[in-house]
């Protein structure tokens, strides 16, 4: 069985393939992870629903389960279909005629490239999105429990990923096809599904498709289809009735979200100005002058102008 | 090595939907020898040799290497070296990791990768991407592959495909060795003169079944002499030919004396004054038996000289 390990172990870093998709990975989700992480910080605007503190790091952490795991599963099939496409089968089975063995020992020798590629993934993901999390958001959370142990099972899931892609490789045989089901699924099906399945009831998610993220306010399908209000870091116990009315609001369809908003901006004015001064404009036909919030607020308007900063 | 193993084949058939690809086949390899294992294209060799490697299981009959079937080997690939396809290579990897991919189950170390390389010619492509050989190039490196573990078996399908003249002479003189060493060593072709030169046995199948089997002398004994004849005496040349027992066909401007050799018609003409104007020796060489031998129709029963 040790043979079989080095010989499969040998037959895929003896190609390219694997690590120049290691550097795409990086690259890809370097980036992702920068965007998701600016996303929470620097572009929130109106419309937009910035989150904040631990959500927002493991938001921008978790794009490694959520987007990455496409490279490890192409990495796995890819090594059980060169086979294939090749025809190195041949020579792979007499030299281990064993089928059994063959088949495990494939298996099990994308663990370490995997496992590689899980660290060097999580640390791109990281190094993507930290700087912009402590810099203008709330902080790195680097020492967060949640957060380490998301980045750590991050590492583990994406082994594992590349390990049912062999498992999927030896299922769809044809090369061509085994890529072009994985990136249909991943980048198409499974996404639309997701929304589909999960309309923004969090309860439910997870139940039929491979969760993507630990401790999740991060769903791309909720981001788009459950606008959540805004939360002021500095906001947050000094105005329990505002609170209040989020927690009310928080479970409701996004439907409920624009009156919800609407009350919960004149509670708050403060922490949104632009949108208290819209909120009333819509609500008294213009009326009302938009240079008020800061007159009626709390006193709270220079620390929160723009209402998500530090 | 003097116990290099046998190779048996009993019994032979492989049923694929309609088709039957091997009917039957019995044949054996002994050690010591290169035997060739000729066909047409389609004849069922390759399905055949897989069937020997373990490869493709059998609808009827065994396979044996030795005393036990290939996969029952502890470690197959030390017992027999087989070179299946020629294109059966990553592209993306180099020749000599090529070899070290199949080495640790073979049990030999890396250092024997770069050994067996320089063996068969290809010290200097050691790292170059396998991609960029050419098909004598790949040729060598599976022949390099199949002798990974200087296996006291050797199996090669089609060896000197796309080898170039100096690759062929290099592979039939490496043949010879193999058996000189005692190795037992099993060669397919479809053309039996690619292979005429190194073997001692041939085993002809054709249609999945067997046709001929038996050392390459006896085959060459059943050849029959022939020489094409002109002479402005046809008549006379026929009427010589009648008294001696040959046989005499009109063929272009002259005539094909089947049976004898162009010495003993040129002599016999000469004794009876006759004028021959061309004398060429046209037997009915190897190649012709080989082509009547595989010809494809029903009525040809196998038959085995071995």
């Amino acid at each position: 069985m040790r043979a079989a390990l080095v010989a499969e172990y040998r037959k895929l870093v003896s190609t390219r393939i694997w690590w120049v998709l290691l550097v795409v990975m990086v690259g890809y989700l370097g980036l992702v992870a920068a965007a998701v992480a600016a996303s929470t910080t620097l572009l929130a605007t109106e419309g937009t629903t910035p989150l904040r503190g631990e959500d927002a790091a493991l938001s921008t952490y978790s794009v490694v389960n959520g987007i990455g795991y496409v490279f490890p599963l192409v990495i796995g099939s890819l090594a059980m279909t060169t086979e294939f496409r090749h025809k190195t089968i041949t020579q792979s089975l007499l030299t281990e005629p064993d089928r059994t063995r063959f088949l495990v020992a494939k298996l099990l020798s994308v663990l370490p490239v995997g496992l590689l590629a899980g660290v060097v993934v999580v640390a791109a993901t990281v190094a993507g999105g930290a700087p912009l999390l402590a810099i203008e958001g709330d902080g790195a959370m680097l020492g967060d429990g949640d957060v380490v142990l998301t980045l750590l099972l991050g590492v583990l899931v994406i082994a594992l990923w590349a390990v049912i892609g062999v498992a999927f490789g030896s299922w769809v045989s044809n090369q061509v096809a085994a890529i072009v089901v994985i990136l249909a699924f991943t980048q198409f099906v499974e996404p639309i599904a997701r929304l589909v399945l999960s309309p923004g009831r969090r309860a439910g998610q997870g139940g039929v498709l491979p969760p993507r993220r630990r401790g999740g306010l991060a769903d791309r399908g909720e981001l788009l289809h459950r606008p959540r209000l805004r939360r002021p870091a500095a906001a947050v116990g000094r105005r329990p009735r505002a609170a209040r009315v989020r927690r009310r609001v928080r479970g409701r369809r996004p439907a409920d979200d624009a009156a919800a908003r609407h009350r919960l901006s004149r509670l708050s004015p403060g922490s949104s100005p632009i949108r208290a001064c819209a909120a009333a404009r819509s609500a008294r036909s213009g009326r009302r002058p938009c240079a008020a919030p800061a007159s009626r607020g709390t006193g709270s308007a220079a620390r929160s102008a723009p209402g998500w900063g530090r | 090595m003097t116990s290099a193993p046998a190779l048996t084949v009993e019994g032979l058939t492989k049923q694929f939907g309609p088709v039957r690809a091997v009917d039957d086949l019995s044949f054996s390899v002994r050690p010591g020898a290169v035997t060739g294992f000729l066909g047409p294209n389609g004849a069922g060799k390759t399905t055949t040799l897989r069937m020997l490697l373990g490869l493709t299981s059998p609808t009827a009959g065994s396979t044996l290497v030795g005393d036990r079937p290939y996969a029952d080997h502890p470690v197959p690939g030390r017992v027999v070296g087989a070179a299946l396809e020629a294109s059966s290579f990553h592209p993306g990897r180099t020749g000599l990791a090529h070899l070290e991919v199949y080495a640790p189950q073979v049990g030999v170390p890396r250092s024997r990768c770069r050994q067996v390389l320089e063996a068969v010619g290809l010290g200097h492509a050691a790292k170059q991407r396998v991609g960029k050989y050419s098909m004598g190039m790949r040729q060598r490196l599976g022949l390099a592959t199949a002798l990974l573990a200087d296996p006291p078996v050797v199996v090669l399908d089609e060896p000197t495909n796309g080898l170039d003249p100096e690759g062929i002479v290099w592979m039939r003189r490496l043949l010879r060795q193999f058996a000189a060493e005692g190795r037992t060593v099993l060669v397919s072709s479809h053309l039996l003169r690619e292979v005429q030169a190194s073997v001692d046995d041939v085993v002809i199948i054709a249609q999945g079944r067997l046709r001929h089997a038996s050392s390459l002398t006896e085959l060459q004994a059943r050849t029959t002499p022939a020489a094409y004849v002109e002479s402005p005496r046809p008549d006379a040349v026929s009427a010589l030919a009648a008294e001696r027992g040959w046989t005499v066909t009109p063929e272009d401007a002259g005539l094909l004396v089947d049976g004898a050799e162009a010495r003993e018609v040129g002599a016999a003409a000469h004794a009876a004054g006759i004028e021959l104007h061309q004398l060429v020796r046209r037997d009915v060489d190897l190649e012709a038996l080989f082509f009547e031998l595989t010809r494809p129709h029903e009525a040809v029963a196998p038959e085995a000289a071995a």
